[in-house]
């Protein structure tokens, strides 16, 4: 198929401005040789008439100010002001020659004549004028002012005359060449529209055509693609295709059968898309819900949490920020984060950055901090950084946290744990920390420093007769009085119960203490009131000096409460200082309690028992069980040394028991060997009866041996009865209530009183030996014996006399209606075997003299 | 000696004046030196301008007000206004310049109530300080750092003399209007001349060293019959007292004073009488009219300009017209030191500023800031310089660098510039010094105008003038005229760069 030939858009277009561009320029060329016609006409008549006639103008007001310094000059009469004017009216002349000169001399190639007699004037009136200045120079101002008047009057009017005579004919043929000229512009602008209009009519004419032809098949393209943009098949695009059109509609027709392949598969992917889309805002709907989630647990977190860029320029924080720090979290959004810490102990901001973002932990610490209103409060900040998906450290994290709470809580605790509630004093621990203290600044020093131990003596009489509260009262004012008998830097400390300790430190000598301690004394000489009453205590007073009584601080502490004790045993309200001694009773005290232990277990431990006759019948009528220690080194051990180690040390509970247990298992043995039953006495002690497990312990005792309650009778210490009485009561009651019978022993050493000899279910009194051993001989003691068992008996209970050795007493504790005896005189303490045979050979039947003594 | 148009020292032409042409050849020696801190003065005052418009002190549309007298308008503002033109271009401060007759500051300052700036003379500024019409200045030179030195080659000539009253300070000095004596070379040289002298007096014919010399050389040449008189001195009623004190102060060493401690005039004395005497002598020899009223240096100097005088006694501004075209004694005249008295074998001479063109700051001015910065920038001295150099004003040297311009040399011709320091160096303050002054130099004047008519000897002048001056003391207060004197003589006891004191 042939082509036609081929005339593109490009050409057309061109083809078309070519033409349009020809007329165009046609026309400019012309209406500019117009505009250049008359430009001419213009700077020829200003030229010739206009500049003319202005300078003529100028010349005229120059002249006339000219003459004006003439005139003045007559009225200048200081001689300095002449030469100024003159020298002003000199410049003026000058100035305004040159310009004359000039205009003459373009005037006079038009008009000679009048060039020439412009000239002439101004040079007269010049002439003048200069005779005028020479003469006000010489200061002849009179001759000057005469040539003004007559000199210089006329050249001036002729030349004002000429130049308005110049300046009238300038103007008439300004105004004639003015009016030719408009007449020849009108002509030349109406020949140019002419050729503007047919130009113009010739560029419409071929643009419409042209536009015609590609409008028509634009149309037809507009057409098939309307119908495709629809979605119909508009079928083959029919267009020649000489030119971009024709190639625009083969185009379009490859396009539409594209385009209908396409959409096919943009349709399956749209569904896809749309899966995908749907899925994606389920993710992100989760993810949002997420981190609306996390949003409000950092807004809402009681935890002040600010957020900063790596930077520290802070972004973001929560409401708790601003109730923790008093910060408006206004004023901290774009501060950076060292400014946000408030008032407080200053943070190295820069080191916290570092160790948050490098540390794994990130930074913490805590501080006490003040908020903008001054208020103070304890924080606990902590200062981590936050990863980007990359990993990479993009955000700081600051959290603060109120701790002021458990602050006060961590302080309160510290303060319980370091000092009494009760005194204020320090107390052990910090005492114990305090001495450690003193110790070190002595050793540095060179100096000596001192523990002393105080002992409050009678005080548990206090508190076991008045109570805790006035025993807690005294306890008070007595720490009071130490520490006010003491310098500032010395330490008074409780350790417990009515025990202090005093530590002294910067000693030069041990023997300063002396002072000290007497100051102490004298400082509880009077008496303490509390609750109404003047109660009277005294200290006792234990010092150890460091470091010649001890190299650390325990062995210090034992030492100076060795020394105590040692004051103590001197009679109370004293002092005394630690020497090696008491080290050594001391130590014996401790070897002798660690082979104590398990002395049981060695079976070194056994029971002798000591026989108790009834007064009346002569008979033996029970047994008290008395512990006995043999060791294999050093043999019998006098109860005297282990029973109060046992006792102090709490053994006495253990072992008690044990002998409670063997006494009974004794004496249901010797009731199943044939012998008549015995009531077997059991000393109880303090320790043994104030632990809780004495009732269990005792029908323990008895369930398990087998012992008639009635065969038991209990030995307890008045000690016992008049403390903690409603407790002691129970106990003594229940006790009673198994049947077994109370006795109390060593009555009369004690503070017993009536009155709880009547609460208390006891059945007999054991008067002690001392009472009972110098009672043949001493009558007070033997008045005390009596009134004793008449109390007794009056009470209806009855009385054992211990300690009886020999017939004269046997004889007055008859006298004295006494019931039972138990002593030498009627058998030493011997082993249950030696015992067992004691009442098989009868020989508790005592002597024929002691029978008619008993029975008489 | 004298010089050239161009201003370059010639040789001298006689004998007669070997220590005039020293001095010449050493100012000529030195000139051209710039100054050493040209320009330094008015960008500082122009910087604080510029500072206090900035702080809102002075509002950008504010205008200077100055009254300037005719004749010295255009030297103060330089030819063609230029420097009022570059001042308003670089503040933008525009300058209202009134131009008012010659007249005394005290009168325009009260005539004026909105005027800034103003020229006052030397002697006003006790009266004007006393009455409050003037500004205090030293406040506004410490606010700006400021400062009228007085020493060569960069300071102020004497500002003790023309700025000060006491220790306050009452203008910036912007002329320098010492006195001097013009006398004819030509006459002077002449030998017949010289001939007659010696025949008729004695003596060579010479430069007057005393006022007895002065005398007789003013009598000698008073040929009236030939249009040529002794002298052109002024003797109108207004002023005398400027030619009568060189004349009193020299009568004793260290200068002969008006007043003792107490205030009581001392020109009742031998002493005033003698320099009444000198005073009243010349009138013969003088221009018929010399006596009248307003017949002041312009009626005067025409005399001696056309040759019509032998001697002229005005400021160095005179010179400008001596050289200039027209005159019939360029070429021919000499400028001399003034006469003084010979006592004890030496002569003792004294010189004073006799008119002045001080700037003072009105007190009235609405801008008083203002005014004093554009004093200082005006007396810049670069800018001075442009006032000094301009033809035909009074504007005369005032700082020590305008004595060694090339350009001030050319117009005023190096020899009579050497007679001008000069004289500066032997100047005394003008007038009394004190509050009162227009009274008793008022007061003067007429008694002296009556004795020069012949109306009073000079005896009863002088005891007629200190009888006056009594009754003004008197009426003023004595003791705080005496306070005043005793500033004012104290305020001269300072320092100034090594000048004389009084």
């Amino acid at each position: 198929m042939k082509l036609p030939s081929r005339f593109g858009l490009l050409a057309q277009l061109l083809t078309g401005f070519a033409a349009g561009g020809v007329i165009v320029a046609c026309l400019l060329v012309v209406g500019d040789n117009m505009l250049e016609r008359s430009s001419q006409r213009l700077v020829t008549m200003l030229d010739q008439h206009v500049r003319p006639l202005a300078r003529l103008h100028h010349f005229q007001s120059e002249l006339a100010a000219m003459r004006n310094l003439e005139l003045e000059l007559a009225n200048v009469h200081d001689v300095f002001a002449v030469q100024a004017h003159v020298a002003k009216m000199r410049s003026e002349g000058d100035n305004l020659d040159l310009e004359l000169r000039d205009f003459a001399a373009r005037l006079g190639e038009r008009t000679p004549a009048d060039g020439g007699r412009l000239l002439h004037h101004w040079q007269e009136y010049r002439s003048r004028v200069a005779e005028q200045m020479r003469l006000a120079e010489a200061m002849d101002l009179a001759a000057a002012g005469r040539v003004t008047t007559s000199g210089s009057r006329l050249p001036f009017d002729a030349m004002q005359a000429l130049l308005s005579e110049l300046a009238d004919h300038t103007e008439i043929a300004a105004a004639e060449a003015y009016l030719e000229t408009a007449g020849q512009q009108t002509v030349e602008r109406r020949q140019f529209l002419l050729l503007v209009l047919l130009g113009t009519a010739v560029m419409v004419v071929g643009l419409a055509l042209s536009g015609r032809i590609v409008v028509r098949r634009i149309r037809v393209l507009h057409g098939h693609a309307q119908q495709l943009a629809e979605g119909k098949d508009s079928g083959y695009v029919r267009i020649s295709r000489y030119d971009e059109i024709g190639d625009l509609a083969a185009a379009f027709t490859r396009m539409r059968e594209q385009v209908l392949s396409r959409e096919l598969a943009l349709r399956r992917a749209q569904l896809e898309l749309e899966d995908r889309v749907q899925a994606r805002t389920q993710d992100l709907r989760r993810a949002n819900r997420r981190l609306i989630l996390f949003s409000q647990t950092i807004e809402q977190n009681p935890v002040g949490i600010l957020i900063a860029g790596i930077e520290g320029k802070v972004q973001y924080a929560n409401a708790a920020y601003q109730r923790i720090t008093g910060e408006p979290i206004g004023g901290l959004v774009g501060a950076h984060i060292s400014e946000t810490l408030g008032g407080g102990e200053p943070i190295d901001i820069d080191g916290a950055i570092l160790m948050a973002v490098e540390g794994e932990r990130g930074w913490e610490t805590e501080r006490q901090s003040q908020r903008a209103d001054g208020s103070l409060y304890w924080e606990r900040l902590h200062l981590a950084s936050v990863q980007d998906e990359n990993g990479v450290a993009a955000h700081l994290l600051l959290s603060r946290e109120d701790i002021t709470e458990r602050h006060e809580q961590q302080e309160k605790i510290a303060y319980q744990a370091h000092y009494d509630p009760l005194t204020g004093l320090p107390n052990r621990v910090l005492a114990h920390d305090r001495l450690l203290h003193a110790m070190g600044h002595s050793r540095r020093e060179g100096t000596r420093a001192a523990a002393m131990y105080i002992d409050l003596d009678n005080f548990k009489q206090v508190n076991d007769t008045l109570g805790h509260t006035t025993g807690d009262g005294l306890l008070r004012q007595a720490a009071a009085r130490l520490q006010a008998a003491m310098r500032e830097e010395d330490t008074v400390a409780r350790l417990g119960g009515d025990e202090f300790l005093i530590i002294l430190n910067g000693l030069a000598h041990g023997d300063d203490t002396s002072a000290v301690a007497e100051k102490i004394i004298a400082a509880f000489a009077a008496p303490f009131p509390v609750d109404d009453r003047e109660l009277v205590t005294s200290p006792s007073i234990g010092i150890a000096i460091y470091p010649d009584d001890g190299s650390d601080a325990t062995e210090l502490l034992r030492n100076a409460d060795l020394a105590m004790y040692e004051a103590k045993e001197a009679g109370r309200n004293t002092y005394r200082f630690f020497d090696r001694k008491m080290n050594a009773d001391a130590v014996e005290r401790l070897n002798l309690l660690g082979k104590l232990r398990g002395a049981g277990d060695r079976h070194e431990l056994v029971l002798h028992f000591q026989p108790q006759i009834d007064l009346h019948t002569g008979t033996v009528i029970g047994c008290e069980a008395l512990l006995r220690w043999f060791h294999p080194e050093m043999g019998l051990v006098a109860p005297g040394r282990f029973i109060p180690i046992a006792e102090d040390s709490g053994l006495i509970v253990a072992i008690g028991n044990w002998v409670l247990r063997e006494a009974c298992r004794q004496a249901v043995a010797w009731q199943r060997a044939g012998l008549p039953p015995l009531v077997m006495a059991v000393n109880l002690s303090a320790v043994q009866f104030r632990h809780p497990d004495i009732y269990d312990t005792v029908v323990s005792a008895l369930a398990e041996t087998g012992l008639h309650p009635s065969c038991l009778e209990l030995e307890i210490t008045e000690s016992i009865l008049i403390r903690d009485t409603e407790s002691v009561l129970e106990k003594a009651t229940r006790l009673k209530e198994l049947g077994l019978k109370l006795s109390i022993d060593d009555f009369g050493t004690g503070y017993s009183s009536l009155s709880y000899l009547k609460r208390f279910p006891v059945d007999k009194l054991k008067v002690d030996r001392s009472f009972v051993q110098d009672m043949a001989t001493d009558s007070e003691d033997a008045a005390l014996v009596q009134a004793i068992v008449q109390m007794a008996k009056t009470l209806g209970l009855k009385t054992i006399a211990e300690g009886v050795e020999d017939l004269p007493v046997l004889e007055k504790l008859r006298a004295c209606h006494c019931d039972e005896v138990q002593g030498f005189l009627f058998g030493r303490p011997m082993p249950a075997d030696d015992f067992q045979a004691y009442l098989e050979r009868r020989a508790y039947r005592i002597t024929e003299q002691m029978t008619a003594t008993l029975l008489s | 000696m004298t010089s050239t148009p161009t201003g370059k020292a010639s040789r001298p032409r006689s004998r007669l004046f070997p220590a005039a042409a020293a001095l010449a050849a050493s100012l000529a020696a030195s000139l051209g030196a710039p100054p050493a801190f040209g320009g330094e003065q008015a960008d500082r005052a122009l910087a604080a301008v510029r500072d206090l418009v900035a702080a809102g002190e002075i509002k950008r549309d504010a205008r200077l007000k100055v009254d300037f007298k005719a004749g010295n308008i255009n030297s103060l503002l330089g030819p063609e206004l230029e420097l009022q033109g570059e001042w308003e271009r670089r503040t933008g401060i525009m300058i209202a310049a009134h131009v008012i007759p010659q007249q005394p500051g005290m009168t325009t300052l009260k005539a004026d109530p909105d005027v800034d700036l103003t020229v006052v003379r030397n002697h006003e500024s006790p009266d004007l300080l006393d009455q409050g019409l003037v500004e205090d200045l030293a406040p506004l030179m410490r606010q700006f750092g400021f400062s009228l030195p007085g020493e060569p080659p960069n300071g102020y000539i004497r500002p003790r003399l023309q700025a000060y009253v006491g220790e306050r300070m009452a203008a910036v000095p912007a002329d320098g209007d010492v006195a001097m004596v013009y006398l004819r070379r030509d006459l002077l040289e002449d030998p017949q001349e010289r001939a007659a002298f010696r025949k008729a007096y004695g003596r060579d014919l010479a430069i007057p060293r005393t006022w007895q010399e002065y005398d007789q050389l003013v009598a000698f040449f008073h040929r009236p019959d030939k249009g040529l008189y002794g002298t052109a001195e002024e003797r109108d009623p207004a002023g005398g007292w400027m030619f009568w004190l060189p004349r009193y102060l020299c009568q004793s060493a260290p200068y002969r004073r008006l007043f003792d401690d107490a205030m009581r005039p001392l020109i009742d004395s031998p002493a005033g009488v003698a320099a009444t005497e000198s005073y009243v002598r010349t009138v013969r020899f003088s221009p018929p009219d010399v006596l009248g009223e307003g017949k002041d240096y312009s009626y005067l100097l025409p005399f001696f300009l056309q040759g019509r005088a032998f001697a002229f006694i005005n400021t160095v501004a005179a010179t400008k017209f001596f050289n200039a075209p027209g005159s019939a004694v360029k070429g021919k005249f000499v400028a001399v030191p003034m006469p003084g008295q010979s006592l004890g074998g030496k002569v003792l001479r004294h010189n004073l500023p006799i008119y002045g063109n001080n700037l003072v700051v009105s007190s009235r001015s609405p801008h008083p800031a203002l005014a004093f910065l554009f004093a200082m920038w005006l007396t810049d001295p670069d800018n001075s310089l442009r006032t000094v150099g301009a033809r035909g004003g009074f504007t005369d040297p005032y700082r020590w660098h305008h004595l060694e311009d090339r350009r001030i040399a050319e117009l005023y011709t190096p020899g009579v510039l050497s007679v001008l320091a000069g004289e500066w160096r032997v100047a005394l303050p003008a007038g009394t010094g004190i509050p009162g002054d227009s009274e008793y130099l008022e007061a003067l004047d007429r008694h002296l105008w009556l004795a020069a008519r012949g109306e009073e000897t000079a005896a009863e002048a002088m005891r007629r003038t200190a009888a006056e001056w009594e009754k003004i003391t008197e009426r003023r207060g004595r003791d705080r005229q005496i306070r005043a004197l005793q500033a004012f003589n104290a305020g001269l006891a300072l320092k100034e760069g090594g000048q004389a004191r009084r």
